[in-house]
């Protein structure tokens, strides 16, 4: 039977060794370096990945052990970091084992400082990253393709949609003089079938030119002081006979509060609008359109408008909400055969919105109308162009 | 356009000489921290940002202007204007010394002095020169960079972004100092590894020192001799310092040479 003072001795020694043995055989490497990266301590699992013995890895700079774009990396972000934040969180580095390999690692590091916060030794556990690495250039690859043809698309889309408005152009001409000609009732007829196509196919060209703009890159909003008040009136008497025929009141309301003049995109702003407005006739068959402007919030030098477009038309189910804003969708096959059109019109909205941090949101439910609501800021012109104070 | 407010100017100090400290590629102005101070009782220390880089205004960004290092030498004489600042003692690190020559050899008369810590005119090897490094390597690099910008742009921009106000609360999570936008940071790499401003060189006749450490691997030891040996006015210190970020990891050794070097001017 043993002293009873000896056996919290023999746990201690377990302890101890089991604690060694943790660390040599660890899941992942552990290296001490000094601050200047001379190697001091490693574990067992470290040099079985380098394939190293610890004689010819202590004393050595842990720098050497990485590839050199790794070893760049490390001077010029990883060691900055380390002695300034005093740790370093996953930092991907390349270690160079000794049979050539590169074994890809993430890296945590914590720095030892003494109590006047001068560095100690630095201590390293390394991850071994191969399976992560590669997950992350499929990624990446796969993102690059994705954006590439996303691209390539849009390129082919505009240079179709040039090259079929040309000889479009001359068909729309050849309809005009036909139609100024002595015809038949029911040539009439076809000539405005031809004139209603035609019209609808440059339309939907016209659109999907815009969009490709409004996608690339090298497309900026302009900034020009401009009256709001203005564009609103255009829009509305653009769209006042269709909404007559149809017997829809189309009517808009600038709040008095709002500024005469205020500095953005006028094109881009007519566009988002042009295309709410008629969206919302194009599927109203009765009641309203309403068109309204109000002022959100007023800063110093800028105003938050709160702009909607309100009709009582058909309306959506929320399923359908989720999907119109994407390109060449409409709510559904059979909308696009009752109303036309392309279904480009709210992927332009909602892409030139995006270019000024907002988007558009819509309330709608079947049978009870839909309205559609964004905030934009804008910068608040002093004075009319030309000078003038209004 | 607010040149203060684009490269996060800042300046404090007692002096009325103006001692302006640019970083290098990877950090910020942050790694001047244990250097500065010791001059704020005899000068006017400036500290900032390249555009890109920690808290500077990244929508200042313009790819052709910064596609070479005379863009950002454009910034510094800016900065310097800006402040109405004569008599300049520019302290550059890294890339940031060769920006440094580039804009005292465009404006000679403004800068009484340059620091060139851990500089280098060329990164690659060319005919009879060595700058340390093949193409191929700055290619390793690029990738290096990428690698880790997929962590951190992807996962940790939010969290980082989100609480740029209290860098405290992203501190825990991750690394917060010398964040920068990934897409730069590779165009800044490019920009600075591919330079080759051995020709301007011997164009500046401003007092320089070429603070040089041991065993830097991205400034070798033969490259800080070809800046010393090509620049008229100047003069070579080899530190014992390790590494390339002496500023970082030697304040005492840094601080000291640049002191003894300024009381040499006057």
């Amino acid at each position: 039977m043993s002293h009873p003072d000896e056996a919290p001795r023999v746990d201690a020694a377990l302890l101890e060794e089991r604690a060694e043995e943790l660390y040599e055989d660890a899941p992942c490497g552990y290296v001490s370096t000094l601050p200047d990266g001379t190697i001091v301590r490693v574990n067992r699992t470290l040099l079985d990945w380098v394939g190293a013995s610890r004689d010819s890895i202590l004393s050595t700079r842990i720098q050497t052990l990485l590839t050199i774009g790794s070893r760049m990396y490390y001077e010029t972000h990883y060691a900055p970091l380390l002695r300034m934040q005093g740790f370093v969180n996953e930092i991907a580095l390349d270690v160079v084992c000794r049979d050539g390999r590169i074994l890809p690692v993430l890296v945590n590091a914590r720095e030892r400082r003494d109590r006047d916060g001068s560095p100690l030794f630095n201590r390293m556990t390394l991850f071994d990253a191969t399976d992560r690495r590669r997950y992350e250039r499929e990624l990446l690859l796969a993102r690059r393709k994705a954006e590439q043809a996303a691209k390539d698309k849009a390129a082919l889309l505009a240079m179709l949609s040039h090259d079929i408005r040309n000889p479009l152009n001359a068909l729309m001409g050849v309809v005009q003089l036909l139609e100024r000609g002595e015809l038949s009732e029911s040539q009439r007829r076809l000539v405005r079938l031809l004139k209603s196509s035609s019209d609808n196919m440059l339309n939907l060209l016209n659109h999907v030119l815009e969009l490709s703009k409004a996608e690339s890159s090298s497309f900026a909003l302009v900034e020009t002081p401009f009256p709001l008040g203005d564009v609103v009136d255009d829009v509305i008497s653009t769209f006042q006979t269709a909404a007559r025929e149809k017997g829809v009141m189309l009517r808009s309301s600038v709040e008095p509060g709002v500024p005469p003049f205020v500095i953005g995109d006028p094109v881009a702003i007519r566009q988002i609008l042009t295309n709410l407005v008629g969206n919302a006739i194009k599927f109203t068959d009765s009641g309203s359109v309403a068109l309204t402007v109000a002022v959100r919030e007023v800063a110093t030098d800028a105003v938050t408008l709160a702009i909607a477009v309100a009709d009582t038309g058909i309306g959506m189910a929320p399923d359908v909400l989720d999907r119109i804003f994407n390109e060449f969708t409409q709510a559904s096959y059979e909308t696009a055969m009752r109303f036309g059109g392309t279904g480009l019109g709210l992927a332009i909205t909602r892409k030139l919105l995006a270019l000024y941090g907002t988007a558009v949101t819509v309330k709608s439910a079947p049978g009870e109308g839909s309205t559609f609501s964004f905030d934009l800021r804008l910068p608040v012109a002093p004075r009319a162009p030309g000078g003038a104070p209004r | 356009m607010d040149v203060i407010r684009r490269n996060n100017v800042h300046t404090y100090g007692d002096g009325r000489e103006p001692i302006v400290f640019a970083h290098g590629f990877g950090c910020d102005q942050n790694m001047w921290r244990f250097v500065a101070p010791a001059f704020a009782d005899s000068h006017r220390v400036v500290l900032f940002d390249h555009v890109g880089a920690g808290h500077s205004d990244a929508s200042a960004y313009d790819r052709r202007k910064y596609s070479t290092l005379d863009g950002y030498a454009t910034d510094v004489l800016e900065i310097c204007h800006a402040l109405d600042l004569s008599s300049v003692i520019l302290v550059g690190h890294s890339v940031s010394a060769m920006i440094g020559v580039l804009a005292a050899r465009r404006e000679p008369g403004l800068f009484k002095a340059l620091v060139l810590v851990g500089p280098s005119p060329r990164y690659i090897d060319d005919d009879g020169y060595v700058g340390g490094f093949s193409a191929q390597d700055i290619e390793g690099l690029l990738t290096s960079l990428e690698s880790n910008y997929l962590g951190w742009s992807s996962t940790m921009a939010p969290v980082i972004m989100g609480n740029a106000d209290r860098p405290e609360l992203g501190a825990e999570l991750t690394n917060s100092f010398c964040r920068t936008d990934p897409d730069i940071a590779s165009h800044f790499a490019r920009v600075t590894f591919f330079s080759d401003n051995r020709r301007d060189l011997p164009a500046v006749a401003t007092p320089a020192l070429v603070l040089q450490c041991s065993d830097d691997v991205i400034a070798p030891t033969a490259v800080g001799e070809y800046v010393h040996a090509h620049m008229p006015a100047s003069r070579l210190v080899l530190m014992k310092a390790t590494g390339h970020c002496p500023n970082l990891s030697a304040p005492a050794e840094t601080i000291e040479a640049i002191q003894t070097f300024i009381r040499s001017l006057s």
